[in-house]
């Protein structure tokens, strides 16, 4: 009977190959599937990431490089503004719009021989205001005046507050004429002035 | 005793083979190669990205130190949007205004001495439009309406045409800055009955005038 050396046959360099083959494979697809794809991956975010930054931060630079230009555009801004507050954006005097308006209107209407009787501050009429305003915006504020005059007194003294309040515009305006004095009318006139008012809160 | 036996591993075809180099050496040569390749591909991944990653810390650091000047700008942009609007609601206000002075202070001298006027009214503004839902939205409307109206009595034989004098005034040319059109509205010229009454034949009437709008853009 014949038999086999099994040592021998291990030892073949058929067998030796056929080993080494399949390790290699084995560590092939080890190496490929658990070490080098994700690795290859990582290297893809960090690369997408590396190009993000380079173009977030020379997007940065750019805007900060026009900070100057913005900051003149910001101090124009500012003084075109403050010369619109200064031409007749009504602040209140101790706490009072009514009591500011009266000390602007009561002068020009002495000129022209008119008295005031009485001011009343009506309902105020917000403003359509940009979404950019969310704390402060302006809103239009009319204050009635009552006064007695003549038809002459009273469209005189109009046009002279047009002319001396630019911010300022007749509301309405009521001229009722007395059947005891038919020269004297008894006018009620609300002129309006642009006040600056909290934004109210959107419900969300 | 023992026999050994002769085992030939050597096929046929690589006994007549041209090439010197026999299938069972070339494979796992073949093989090998192909694992140190994945090493060194792996080895050359592993390099780029400790490279990349060092650059993004280096980048994210310059990133850091760029934010205060950002914020800086980010805030100098929201001062300009915020002026912005501010000056341009303030210039719309001031663009939707009516002078209404120069016009009233000419009526007279379209009013004969026939006419009294009973009132003469500048028509409120209409309340603003708000939605339920969006109370700090204000008036949608980028205009407002604007109307006056003149009421008064008229009496003697020329009386309609007193009237009709007065408006064709308001209708002048000298007016159009202000009034688009003037009417006298159906049935608004009546007798006045209770002048009737003591014996007097008087008119009342009615004339409105419709503004240009106050357009707040």
């Amino acid at each position: 009977m014949t038999r086999f050396k099994t040592s021998e046959i291990a030892d073949s360099p058929a067998k030796k190959a056929a080993l080494i083959v399949i390790a290699c494979a084995l560590l092939n697809a080890t190496l490929v599937y658990f070490i080098v794809l994700p690795l290859k991956n990582r290297v893809k975010d960090a690369q997408a990431k590396f190009d993000d930054l380079i173009a977030n931060n020379e997007n940065i630079q750019e805007i900060i490089a026009t900070t100057d230009d913005k900051r003149a555009l910001v101090e124009k801004l500012e003084k075109e503004h403050q010369k619109l507050i200064d031409s007749g954006v009504l602040t209140p005097l101790l706490n009072s719009y009514t009591m500011r308006a009266k000390t602007l209107v009561e002068p020009l209407a002495l000129q022209y021989g008119l008295t005031i009787n009485d001011v009343t501050e009506l309902p105020l009429i917000p403003m359509r205001h940009p979404a950019e305003l969310e704390t402060v915006a302006y809103a239009r504020l009319p204050i009635e005046f009552t006064t007695s005059g003549s038809y002459t007194q009273i469209t005189a003294f109009i046009s002279y507050t047009e002319q001396e309040l630019p911010m300022v515009a007749l509301s309405s305006l009521k001229i009722i004429p007395q059947n005891r004095d038919p020269e004297n009318h008894l006018v009620k006139i609300s002129l309006e002035w642009p006040i600056e008012q909290k934004v109210p809160q959107t419900k969300k | 005793m023992s026999r050994q036996i002769h085992l030939n591993l050597i096929h046929e075809n690589e006994i007549i083979s041209s090439g010197p180099v026999r299938t069972h050496v070339i494979v796992p040569v073949i093989t090998l190669a192909v694992s140190f390749g994945v090493i060194v591909w792996w080895l050359f991944l592993g390099m780029n990205y400790t490279y990349v990653k060092s650059i993004n810390a280096r980048n994210l650091e310059i990133h850091q130190q760029l934010q205060p000047e950002y914020k800086k700008i980010l805030a100098l942009k929201a001062q300009e949007k915020e002026l912005r609007a501010l000056t341009d609601q303030l210039k719309h206000y001031k663009n939707g205004k009516l002078r209404y002075g120069a016009v009233l202070s000419d009526i007279p001298g379209h009013v004969s001495t026939n006419i009294q006027f009973t009132k003469l009214e500048v028509l409120p503004p209409p309340p603003p439009l708000f939605t339920k839902n969006k109370e700090s939205a204000g008036p949608t409307n980028s205009f407002e309406r604007a109307a006056f109206t003149i009421s008064g009595l008229t009496c003697g034989a020329n009386a309609v045409n007193a009237v009709e004098q007065l408006l064709s005034g308001l209708k002048d040319d000298a007016y159009t800055n202000l009034i688009t059109y003037a009417s006298i509205p159906v049935n608004s010229i009546r007798p006045e009955n209770s002048a009737k009454r003591n014996g007097r034949n008087l008119l009342r009437f009615d004339i409105f005038c419709e503004c240009w709008p106050r357009r707040f853009e």
